[in-house]
């Protein structure tokens, strides 16, 4: 039944995007009153609304045809920043050259994105942020999630752009807005060029590809400043790729390779010697290394608090001072994910970039990451745990990590209703955010 | 290469509202189409005045909500009403017919309010819910006024004005609309062009859907428009269909009787079929012939015997030629206002009539002539019913018995059948009314008089089909007998001692097990009809339709005195639209960057914040200015609103950004 759903939802979606495409906002209304005309007039003995019908139909239909001839030769250039924030207002320049021999007049431009439709999967698993509060029938249908997933796709304020008229060979620039409302990329497939018809009901649409692609990070907030707690710790097999800073790279000795070396320890010129793989051992290296734990592992899908747990792991990611330290993201997927910032591993954006394309996960992978941090416990000097729950799992989950000498501090994203209640039966508390009021609360973390 | 100068405008997401006087031209279309012109001209001023005058309504928010509720419940009230009393149909279409002056609450409101526009959560309570829960909604601000113009076409159109009228009116109120939003790069021959193309086919395509009806009707059979109409030469009977008969509680006329009065007729007779032939009784040989009626112009005589009984009855008609109900040996119709009224051999009496509730007096008598005497066609017998109902009456006897007791034994026979609305699909297709006769013994009116009068006919005893209404429920609350939809019943007429006497063989039972199907809250529904009917009994005019003018007077007296208390202002002269209320910051020089800004293709939409607004111009203009114009709205905001207001050097500032900017 869910399947079946979908299906309308994916077809009346499409009818609506192809009407909102071509119909201008007097073709809206002409076509709401021909329907309206229809519905009255369906016993064309008891009306005679019927008439009204025939007459706005047939100029439906006569705009319709005389948009066909709209054909129009241009060049777009489209200049998109590398990277936009939730919620930040974006502009960017498009340029248009007129290729046709005749002007362009009446015009306007709008973005055409990629299919935004979610596939089944998605909208079988997505939870819409309060669809628990929504009542049975909705919770069925699941037309108010469906709008949700498409929306979130597609940025907010995407006004058309009004061309000025262009004359044969000449070129308009124009400025153009976007407001993106979810992290993650945001895929242009071309722009449309429309021009209503003489009688102004129906968009003549004319499709430039132009595939683009703009990632859109988390949004961060201000943090207090924070001195992340720990000290330097031994790194066996140091830093894969680091720069040449410290004394990550002081030469010990050559040793036969040992399998699970990895390949930038070879020395190539001794394996070309030898003609076995020889590698080059380097100093110890002692260095703070911080690890911020992402909880993803919800079955709230990726609700208010979600996201804002995102946000606060990408504020802590912006805030980090990574020339001296490593900082270590763990989160769970499919499988648990490590990246590293810091002493020439990923760059900041690189890792704001990670963040935004994380996903919620299934409640049972909290264990998996659980497994994972504990297990290297050993090389980290502190950990930020960012949590959206606090149950018996992620308790136990806090006071191993602390028991282990690590210096934690939890981080738990829920909404008032969800907050711990009660005294907390150990010295473990978390400091509690709410969705809304992150910012408040991130002020007065110590 | 030489680049466009122009600068690109944003596109506005403001739609121009209707050009001067197109509303009121829509309206008065729609009041000379339904006959109110006197609603419609009041209407036409109230929409087009604001644009005359600068009288302006302060409302907030929870007014607009308060007065879109009251406009929706004036709207469901009404339409639930009309539906209850008059059928779906005719309800569905008089709301339709209303929706101008329905609606007209709100979108009055609209256009007197200091935006001229409404906020869509103002019109739909689902909405309100979800933003009172805190959920996303998106909410922007909708002119009604193309809205209404829509309306008052669609509303003009159920008024059902046959003629050329209609679509000239439509045509010229749409090319006057479209002409008022063409696109500036429409060349305007193209546009006439392609506006003539459209009404072309749009002329073609009425005609050509009209015909489609007519086909159509004439294909799937006459059987639809019978549901509502019912004709003097046929009656499709439901004999033989599967599934539950149904049942409408509907009043369709009262009997006049107050407690202690002898009892009406149980039978209300209107008309009488002589031709049995799949499943249809046909008035065969017997065409409608006009009376002539009596010089007062209401009475209207059938026959000449002297009357000993007389039935008042009111009855509610469609406008235009109906069957009307009489009591059996009806021999003079009085107080009837019939524009003409014609009857046929059979007995079937049809008047055309203005339509509502219209009330009768029928004159009886112990026996009449306006009946005629049998011939050949009321005792014939289908071939393919024969054998059976031949068959039937030998074993039952009544072949050589007297015409009474071949009555009585017939009564008897079906006195063993049982009455049902519900007929289970056959195990095969056959003949329902042999497998009613032999098989099932059950069914309901229409079988029992099918039987009966084809059985009669093999005794040899001439005999119809006769149809109309059982007369069985009293009304203490109306002091009448009620005739809903559903008591509409079948029977038998036998020709018996030179008289045509009603026959009726469906078991008694048959009027409470329809009865029982009437829904629980039928009691309060019948209250609503009973107040109705006697509204529109009040005077002798019987025009229901303007007990609504007088209560639509009413209300507008009650809003007009509930929107007099809220505050209005009137905007200063010479096109200026501030109010002429003191409120700190009016001088601000950010009002005439507005202006100035809104003439260059970016205007502020109603409801958006300066803050916001400025936010969504600052990315269509060159950085310096977009910079200033942020800086110079901050100032204002703070101007406007902080209880400290701004210093001396911040004030210059403002107005020193605003000239730079302009």
């Amino acid at each position: 039944m869910q399947r079946l759903f979908y299906r309308i939802l994916r077809a009346v979606n499409r009818v609506e995007r192809l009407l909102r495409e071509r119909l201008t906002p007097a073709g809206w209304i002409v076509l709401f009153t021909a329907a309206g005309a229809a519905i009255a007039g369906v016993d064309t003995n008891q009306t005679m609304t019927y008439q009204a019908f025939a007459l706005l139909a047939a100029l439906l239909a006569v705009a319709f045809a005389a948009g066909l001839s709209f054909r129009a030769r241009v060049r777009i250039e489209r200049a998109l920043p590398q990277y936009a924030t939730v919620g930040r207002p974006v502009s960017y320049r498009v340029a248009v050259t007129n290729l046709g021999t005749r002007p362009l007049a009446g015009a306007r431009l709008a973005e055409d994105f990629a299919d935004l439709r979610p596939a089944f999967a998605e909208f079988a698993a997505a939870r819409e942020p309060g669809e628990e509060r929504r009542n049975w029938v909705d919770r069925r249908l699941g037309y108010f999630r469906w709008r949700w997933l498409i929306e979130r796709r597609l940025p907010e304020n995407m006004a058309e752009a009004v061309l000025p008229a262009i004359a044969p060979g000449a070129r308009a620039e124009l400025q153009m807005s976007l407001t993106p409302r979810s992290r993650g990329l945001i895929a242009f497939e071309g722009m449309r060029l429309a021009r209503a018809d003489p009688l102004g009901l129906v968009n003549a649409p004319c499709r430039v590809p132009l595939a683009a692609k703009l990632v859109v990070l988390p949004n961060r907030y201000r943090l207090p400043p924070l001195a992340f707690p720990g000290k330097r710790k031994f790194q066996p097999g140091g830093v894969a790729l680091a720069a040449s800073v410290g004394d990550s790279e002081e030469f010990i000795s050559l040793r036969d390779y040992r399998p699970g070396d990895p390949l930038q320890r070879v020395h190539w010129k001794s394996f070309a010697r030898t003609g076995r793989p020889i590698v080059k051992e380097t100093l110890d290296e002692f260095y703070e290394r911080h690890a911020l734990v992402l909880d993803t592992a919800t079955s709230g899908g990726e609700d208010a608090a979600f996201e804002e747990a995102i946000s606060i792991a990408a504020s802590f990611v912006y805030a980090a001072d990574t020339s001296e330290s490593l900082l270590d993201l763990l989160f769970v997927g499919e499988a648990v994910h490590g990246y590293t910032a810091g002493r020439g591993q990923l760059q900041t954006a690189q890792m704001l970039e990670v963040l935004a394309g994380v996903r919620a996960s299934r409640p049972e992978a909290f264990g998996q990451l659980a497994g994972a941090v504990l297990g290297r416990h050993g090389e980290l000097s502190s950990v930020i745990v960012v949590l959206l729950a606090w149950d018996e799992a992620r308790r136990g989950f806090v006071r191993a990590l602390a028991a282990s000498g690590t210096e934690v501090r939890t981080l738990l994203v829920c909404e008032e209703r969800d907050a711990p209640t009660g005294a907390a039966a150990d010295a473990i508390v978390p400091h509690v955010l709410h969705p809304g009021r992150i910012e408040a609360g991130l002020a007065k973390l110590q | 290469m030489n680049d466009a100068v122009d600068r690109p405008a944003v596109h506005p997401a403001v739609h121009p509202t209707t050009p001067p006087l197109l509303l009121a031209a829509g309206v008065l279309f729609w009041g000379w189409q339904t006959g109110y012109f006197v609603a419609a001209l009041a209407i036409a001023l109230l929409v087009e005045a604001p644009r005359w005058t600068r009288l302006r309504l302060e409302l907030g928010e929870a007014d607009f909500n308060r007065i879109s509720d009251f406009t929706t419940w004036l709207f469901v009230g009404i339409a639930g009403y009309l539906v209850a009393t008059r059928g779906v149909s005719r309800g569905v279409i008089t709301a339709f017919q209303w929706l101008p002056g329905l609606l007209l609450p709100i979108v009055a409101v609209q256009r007197f309010s200091r935006a001229e526009r409404i906020n869509l959560t103002a019109l739909l309570r689902l909405l309100r819910r979800l933003k009172a829960r805190g959920q996303p909604v998106r909410d922007p601000s909708v002119d009604l006024s193309w809205t209404f113009l829509a309306v008052s076409l669609i509303a003009a159109g159920a008024a059902n004005q046959r003629g050329p009228g209609y679509f000239a009116g439509v045509l010229a109120i749409v090319a006057w609309a479209l002409w008022s939003v063409r696109p500036a790069h429409a060349a305007r021959g193209v546009w006439a062009a392609l506006f003539v193309l459209g009404c072309g086919i749009g002329y073609a395509g009425h005609i050509g859907l009209s015909q489609m009806q007519a086909t159509l009707e004439s294909v799937v059979g006459e059987w639809l428009l019978e549901r509502f109409d019912p004709d003097p030469y046929r009656t499709r009977t439901r004999i033989g269909q599967v599934g539950e008969l149904k049942q409408i509680g509907a009043i369709i006329a009262r009997v006049h009787a107050k407690p202690g009065d002898p009892a009406p007729p149980p039978l209300l007779h209107r008309a009488s079929y002589n031709l049995w032939s799949s499943n249809t009784w046909i008035a065969s040989g017997a065409p409608l012939a006009a009376l002539g009626g009596e010089p007062d112009g209401r009475t209207w005589v059938l026959s000449a015997e002297p009357v000993n009984a007389r039935t008042a009855i009111t009855a509610y008609f469609e406008p235009g030629r109906s069957l009307i109900v009489l009591p059996p040996n009806t021999v003079r119709i009085s107080e009837l206002a019939a524009i003409s009224v014609a009857r046929n051999r059979l007995g079937a009496v049809q008047a055309e009539l203005e339509g509502g509730w219209i009330r009768y007096v029928a004159h009886s008598a112990g026996s009449s002539t306006a009946h005629a005497a049998p011939e050949a066609a009321d005792s014939q017998l289908p071939a393919a019913d024969r054998e059976l109902f031949m068959g039937l009456a030998g074993r039952l006897g009544l072949h050589g018995v007297a015409p009474r007791e071949a009555l009585e034994r017939v009564k008897r026979h079906f006195a063993g059948f049982s009455y049902s609305v519900y007929r289970a699909a056959p195990a095969a297709s056959g003949d329902a009314l042999a497998e009613f006769v032999t098989r099932t013994r059950s069914g309901h009116c229409e079988y029992f008089a099918a039987a009966t009068t084809l059985l009669l006919r093999a005794a040899g005893i001439p005999a119809r089909y006769a149809t109309g209404y059982a007369v069985l429920e009293y009304s203490e609350l109306e002091q009448a007998w009620l005739v809903r939809q559903r008591h509409a019943h079948a029977w038998s007429r036998a020709w018996i001692g030179g008289q045509w006497i009603d026959f009726d063989t469906t078991p008694g039972e048959w009027f409470p097990v329809e009865s029982s199907a009437a829904p629980a809250w039928e009691t309060v529904v019948d209250w609503l009809r009973w107040a109705s009917f006697r509204w529109s009994q009040r005077n002798a005019a019987q025009d229901s339709g303007n007990m609504w003018w007088w209560l639509g007077g009413v209300l507008t007296v009650v809003l007009a005195w509930r929107l007099s208390r809220y505050r209005t202002t009137r905007d200063q002269p010479g096109g200026d639209r501030i109010a002429r209320v003191d409120w700190p910051g009016r001088d601000s020089e950010f009002y005439a960057l507005e202006r100035s800004l809104t003439a260059r293709g970016w205007p502020r939409l109603s409801g958006e914040s300066a803050s916001r607004w400025a936010g969504r111009v600052a990315g269509s203009l060159p950085a310096l200015q977009s910079t200033a114009l942020a800086e110079a709205t901050q100032l204002h905001e703070r101007y406007r609103f902080d209880p400290a207001g701004l210093k001396p050097e911040e004030r210059a500032r403002l107005r020193e950004l605003c000239a730079a900017i302009e």
